[in-house]
């Protein structure tokens, strides 16, 4: 009888450690925070218009866009340098009709929620590794202002920034 | 005469009736020629049966045939034999046997979850959720250009 109720304490101390264990590998771990870069870019087979401020882009970047994307031009609107927490939201505007909001949801993924005129549109869910190797996180749509362009907002992670 | 009463002759013949009943039927049997007939009839066939059974011979003899019974049986029942391993770790096997198995479903169980949160996948998939309808949006991964790209449809 002593022996069934060692085995029977034995089995729950067991028991007990795993789950502990279970719990603590399973608690999402806290980020220590995260630099981003969000580019807005316009997509097009126009040249850039004379008066307009618009940056040309990274030629690395724009040689990507070109081997995926259809147009001739990318050019940069507008550019945010994003110092992410650990925890909380960052919300980014990058035009009038566009905004990002960004979170670490755990320290290995990006969370971010766009929002289009007011509109929470999308959210997606990013590898931070993935970006801090040069993966490109595109958020992408058809211009509604002009017929045949396309917007981009173009996500990376500087590979020397760590969380 | 019906059934139950054929029934009741045959369990009287047989000895198989109180003796209250007993008697009974023994005085039907005595007034009822009907009765009488088929209890002769009945009783002509038991005696015809018991005297006549045929006789089976056993292949070999009956102790033999009986001695192959028990030694298919003796196995079964005797204990497994000692193997020769001492008692205090016999006590740890079957301490560790059980503990074992719980060790291997906890981590069918909770390794995935484990895995998931302390080896970032480098796999540059995206999880995309669309909270309106009228926008839908989809998924391109671009692995020679190292580029996730989620295009919006917005209608």
């Amino acid at each position: 009888m002593s022996h069934i109720r060692s085995l029977g304490a034995g089995l729950v101390f067991l028991a007990g450690l795993w789950v502990a264990a279970a719990c603590a590998g399973a608690a999402p771990a806290r980020a220590a925070g995260l630099e981003l870069k969000a580019q807005l870019v316009w997509g097009t087979d126009d040249q850039k218009p004379k008066d307009a401020t618009f940056k040309e882009l990274d030629p690395k970047i724009k040689k990507k866009l070109r081997s995926v994307f259809k147009w001739k031009n990318y050019f940069e609107i507008n550019a945010r340098k994003i110092a992410l927490p650990g925890n909380g939201t960052k919300k980014v505007r990058m035009s009038p009709k566009c905004e990002l909001e960004l979170r670490l949801a755990d320290e290995a993924t990006l969370e971010v929620k766009l929002f289009g005129e007011g509109r929470w549109a999308k959210t997606f869910r990013q590898s931070v590794k993935a970006l801090q190797q040069g993966q490109l996180a595109v958020l992408a749509g058809d211009d509604k202002d002009k017929y045949g362009d396309a917007w981009f907002v173009i996500i990376t992670a500087p590979a020397s920034a760590k969380p | 005469m019906n059934h139950q009463a054929e029934l009741r002759l045959q369990a009287w013949l047989d000895g198989e009736l109180p003796p209250g009943g007993a008697q009974a039927v023994a005085a039907w049997v005595q007034r009822d020629p009907e009765a009488a007939a088929l209890a002769r009839e009945l009783g002509a066939t038991k005696t015809a049966l018991l005297g006549n059974e045929p006789e089976r011979a056993l292949p070999e003899s009956r102790e033999f045939y009986w001695s192959k019974i028990e030694r298919e049986l003796a196995p079964a029942e005797a204990p497994a034999p000692a193997h020769g391993r001492p008692a205090w770790l016999r006590g740890w096997v079957k301490f560790l046997a059980p503990a074992g198995i719980l060790v291997i479903l906890a981590l069918l169980l909770f390794g995935p979850m484990l895995r998931s949160h302390h080896r970032p996948t480098l796999a540059s998939t995206a999880e995309v959720e669309s909270p309106l309808d009228d926008i839908s949006s989809f998924t391109f991964d671009s692995e020679s250009e190292g580029m996730t790209v989620i295009w919006v449809n917005t209608e």
